[in-house]
């Protein structure tokens, strides 16, 4: 008897260690896969550059072709289908949100001088996400975010990760 | 009789319980090794059109340099055709994944770690 209730209690705490490890581990492994696949999302989105500007010594992207390349990135590392909502292979469990997808190229106009363009090295900010960053030359600027995929119920906590693609001048 | 064969499950579960946490730890470093290198050789052939041979001797050196895997036992497919700019590269790392459990007694899982990568090619002829 002594030894099953022995054998009762070690179950227990073992259990209990293992859900806060696992926990833990899905929380780590979640943010460092939104981090990696949306570093790879920026790059496949900054080569989508429109060519007539190109050709006159002006980067500008092509928003349209670059969202596209975003989301496919995104769509392939994360398993996810158009709408951002995990497939079944995906380690996700929610979708995820593209909470800013930003480019500052050679045709954005500058917020503090709205008669230009912006200058390089230009300082982005964003008070919502809390990003600043010095950007060197056009750059494409994304923010994602979607809630941790927690093998065992309870809160589940928020990742939420920048990225930052730059051309440097 | 009942009270040692109670000793034996106790111990071997016992055992279990031990390492268990730890090789699953273990189990996650390594997921997290063969992500990073992928990525970051996949940042790296970008720029090159292609996984060079250098790259790939790259991240494999950096597996069994840095996280104790065995050459022998890395596969790496990846896109070796010098690709222009705005096609896919791919590449794929497998290697042999550890064990969950010291004693054998319940499943393993998979036995291999597979991570695929994709990335547009920067190169321009």
């Amino acid at each position: 008897m002594s030894q099953a209730i022995r054998m009762f209690f070690m179950v227990l705490v073992f259990a209990m260690i293992s859900i806060i490890q696992w926990n833990l581990d899905a929380d780590k492994t979640g943010t460092r896969n939104l981090k990696n696949a949306l570093e790879l999302a920026v790059h496949d989105a900054s080569l989508a550059l429109d060519e007539s500007q190109l050709g006159q010594g002006l980067i500008v992207f092509d928003q349209v072709q670059a969202e596209t390349n975003f989301q496919n990135s995104l769509m392939y590392h994360l398993n996810v289908n158009d709408s951002y909502e995990p497939q079944s292979a995906s380690f996700f469990q929610d979708t995820i949100d593209v909470k800013v997808l930003t480019f500052i190229d050679d045709s954005t106009i500058d917020p503090n001088n709205p008669s230009t363009t912006v200058t390089f090295p230009y300082v982005y900010t964003n008070a919502t996400y809390d990003v600043v960053d010095i950007l060197y030359g056009p750059s494409v600027i994304a923010v994602v975010e979607t809630k941790s995929p927690r093998y065992f119920s309870g809160e589940k906590a928020v990742l939420r990760q920048a990225a930052v693609y730059e051309y440097f001048n | 009789m009942s009270e040692v064969i109670g000793k034996w499950l106790t111990v071997s579960i016992a055992i279990i319980i031990m390492f268990t946490p730890i090789l699953g730890y273990l189990d996650s470093l390594h997921r997290e090794a063969v992500e990073v290198t992928l990525t970051e050789g996949a940042k790296k052939a970008a720029i090159a059109g292609r996984f060079t041979p250098d790259i790939i001797q790259e991240m494999k050196d950096d597996l069994v340099d840095h996280y104790n895997f065995t050459e022998s036992d890395i596969e790496i497919t990846a896109t070796t055709a010098q690709t222009p700019r705005n096609q896919y590269i791919e590449a794929t790392i497998r290697v042999p994944r550890g064990i969950l459990f010291v004693l054998d007694l319940f499943n393993q899982g998979p036995e291999h770690i597979e991570k695929s990568t994709r990335i547009l090619s920067e190169y321009v002829q």
